[in-house]
């Protein structure tokens, strides 16, 4: 009997550049329409995408980890054609595939080591996936455990506290080159969720918050929370002569700030400077306005390098944390085998037993016994039913308990013999 | 006892220029917490020795190129342990400052002293052309920190200085009143030594000196105009600065040289 294969192929912060990760970026609303093109690939039986600023990543359930490797990395290259993309993407199968969703999940794998958007990024994806109907019982399980994985790794090491992230690094960024950030106007542009936690801590050091988005209601909402003012993204020019500090996050696919722009703001300024943290895929800011005089550019790319230096230095919670992954991914490989072993075993020897009791109770209702009425036959139905379930409670253990161990699917091959019951489908986990 | 006080004083400056580029080259933070302890010593001993040389001796400290080198290394130095009082991690520029100071002192030991001019308006030139090197001093070795931290900002390669020199803010507003400072200063030195020279009845100084102190005096006083008109501010500015310090290290050779 072949179980299912849990693959992942993708790419990441660690093996791509921002340049292709922006070829490859999906938008949120995308999710699920790719992951269902995904498990429509020769193979695939279930799909789910993550693709956040850092990472995009297939995850899929399939009859054959090769042949899946293969139709997943012709779909990469499919998005980003002339691309290096096949040198930068990763591959893992089955325990390793597993391993690495609980490490995504459990922000282990993030540059931000302990950061918390991953996580609800993963959650996205999976909801995404789910509602497509991309998803099916294998991946489900996986992704659920992956969850409760990052669950015990946020609430059982200190990996989240105290943490080194995006938000701290452009802090000390802005403060090395400010000196203090009282009074200090930061504009923020878009309402990406890791832009806005950049914005919020810079306003925590006392700056000046101003939101401007392309639709000026959500600026509004926005700043109506966080005591800032709003502006239509129009009147970026303007903005631009007065912050000091630009953080950007939108959705755009092209450049919002260009040289132009901030060569015509930096005139105005009079040579003030000008720190600007570019934290969207695509990206949002021309990257050649960091060899202006006194504009500082930093994107993604930049501040989580600083980032993963600064947590090179850390280590404890994440021995720990790693050790939490390993305890989850032992339980889920038992569990894993338990229902992919024993369960179709087991539901096969049942459906063989009852059938063969039913064949046998029908033969008898129709000759010897056809005297009998109804109560009488419900009855006599009713007991050889709990006849089969008790001669069954005791092989039925055996096979949940040693489907655990090394030695599980061999008792299933022997009980499939003994019995000579059907191959069960590698679907079939229930 | 003056040969005892003076090396005392360029090792305690030593020391204390070495503590603090090691610190800004990674090494540990206790050792560098000596260093201002090093430069005071070095300043108390400094001061002791000119005043017992000018007590006993009758050396006054404008007596003479030496004399006034050495002055000049004592004012460096003494700006220098007063630089931690303007904020945080600021007392590290000393760094870059104390090699221009002991070099100095060490010079004021080797170049040959002749008659020197004497009265008020002599005293004022010494007075405000040591406060105004000592400034300008200052500002050259702010603006190289910030050259420095801007280039490895600039370049995203965060490193040992980013985190141990001051903001790029707090350099520039640092370079830009040192400036302000050195200008007045030097202007008045400037005037008060054509006084003394023309009193005497002998040139100011050679051509090439004279060259030199102008150009010091017009680079810096450029540089604030282009500062107040906001046309310069960062590391313009700070290139700006570092061409006026070139111009007056010229000037200091050339004066000691002549003798």
């Amino acid at each position: 009997m072949s179980r299912t294969s849990i693959v992942v192929v993708g790419l990441s912060h660690r093996t791509a550049p921002v340049e292709l990760r922006e070829q490859l970026a999906v938008p949120l609303d995308s999710l699920g329409a790719t992951a269902k093109e995904i498990a429509a690939l020769p193979g695939v039986r279930e799909a789910m995408l993550v693709a956040t600023c850092n990472r995009v990543e297939a995850y899929v359930a399939c009859e054959s980890a090769t042949r899946s490797v293969e139709a997943l990395r012709g779909f990469f290259a499919g998005r980003a054609p002339g691309s290096a993309v096949g040198d930068c993407l990763y591959e893992y199968a089955d325990e390793s595939a597993v391993r690495h969703v609980f490490r995504v999940a459990s922000s282990l794998d993030s540059m931000v080591v302990g950061e918390p958007q991953i996580l609800g990024q993963v959650k996205e994806a999976y909801a995404a996936a789910d509602s497509a109907g991309a998803l099916g019982p294998t991946l489900r399980r996986a992704i659920s455990r992956a969850f409760s994985a990052a669950k015990r790794v946020r609430t059982e090491t200190g990996i989240a506290t105290g943490r080194v992230s995006v938000a701290s690094v452009a802090v000390d960024l802005a403060t090395q080159i400010f000196g203090t950030l009282a009074a200090r106007r930061v504009l923020l542009l878009g309402a990406g969720k890791m832009a806005l936690g950049a914005a919020r801590a810079l306003v925590v050091q006392g700056a000046k918050l101003s939101i401007a988005n392309r639709s000026y209601e959500k600026a509004a909402e926005l700043a109506r929370a966080r005591a800032a003012d709003a502006h239509p993204l129009e009147d970026l020019p303007l903005l631009l002569t007065a912050a000091d500090v630009v953080v950007c996050s939108t959705g755009a696919s092209r450049y919002v700030l260009t040289v132009e722009d901030a060569k015509a703001a930096m005139k105005v300024r009079r040579g003030r400077p000008l720190f600007v943290v570019d934290i969207a895929v695509p990206r949002n800011v021309d990257p050649r306005i960091n060899d202006l005089d006194g504009v500082y550019l930093y994107d993604v790319d930049d501040l989580e390098r600083e980032v993963a230096r600064a947590l090179s230095l850390r280590g404890g919670s994440l021995q720990q944390a790693e050790k939490i992954v390993d305890e989850e991914l032992t339980a889920f490989e038992r569990d894993r085998r338990t229902q992919a072993g024993a369960g179709p075993t087991i539901a096969a020897l049942r459906e063989h037993f009852r059938s063969t009791m039913r064949a046998e109770l029908e033969r008898s209702l129709s000759t010897k016994l056809k005297h009998l009425g109804d109560a009488e036959r419900a009855a006599l139905e009713a007991a050889l039913d709990a006849a089969v379930n008790k001669l069954l409670h005791a092989p039925t253990v055996a096979l949940r308990s040693q489907a655990a161990t090394e030695d599980g699917e061999a008792m299933a091959a022997v009980v499939r013999a003994l019995f000579r019951l059907p191959e069960a489908d590698p679907g079939d986990e229930r | 006892m003056s040969d005892v006080l003076f090396s005392t004083t360029a090792a305690a400056y030593a020391v204390a220029c070495v503590l603090w580029l090691v610190y800004l080259r990674g090494g540990e933070a206790p050792a560098v917490a000596r260093a201002p302890w090093a430069l005071g010593i070095g300043v108390a001993a400094h001061l002791l020795r000119d005043g017992l040389r000018w007590g006993l001796e009758g050396v006054a400290p404008s007596a003479g190129i030496g004399p006034t080198l050495s002055t000049l290394a004592l004012a460096i130095a003494t700006a220098m342990l007063l630089l931690r009082r303007a904020g945080p991690r600021v007392d590290v520029i000393a760094g870059f400052a104390l090699p221009v100071a002991l070099g100095m002192l060490l010079a004021s030991r080797v170049v040959h002293s002749g008659g020197t001019p004497s009265g008020a308006t002599f005293v004022v030139h010494v007075l405000t052309n040591t406060l105004g090197v000592a400034a300008a001093i200052v500002a050259c070795a702010v603006a190289i920190a910030y050259l420095l931290l801007e280039r490895q900002v600039k370049a995203k390669r965060l490193g040992v200085l980013f985190r141990r020199l001051p903001s790029l803010d707090q350099l520039e507003t640092l370079s830009a009143r040192s400036v302000y400072v050195a200008i007045p200063a030097l202007t008045v030195g400037i005037i008060t030594g054509h006084v003394v020279a023309a009193r005497s009845g002998r040139a100011s100084g050679l051509p090439w000196q004279q060259l030199f102190a102008m150009s010091t005096w017009v680079v810096f006083v450029v540089l604030a105009v282009l500062r107040a008109l906001g046309a310069w501010r960062g590391r313009r500015a700070m290139l700006g600065t570092l061409a006026g310090g070139a111009a007056l290290l010229l000037t200091l050779a050339i004066y000691a040289r002549r003798g």
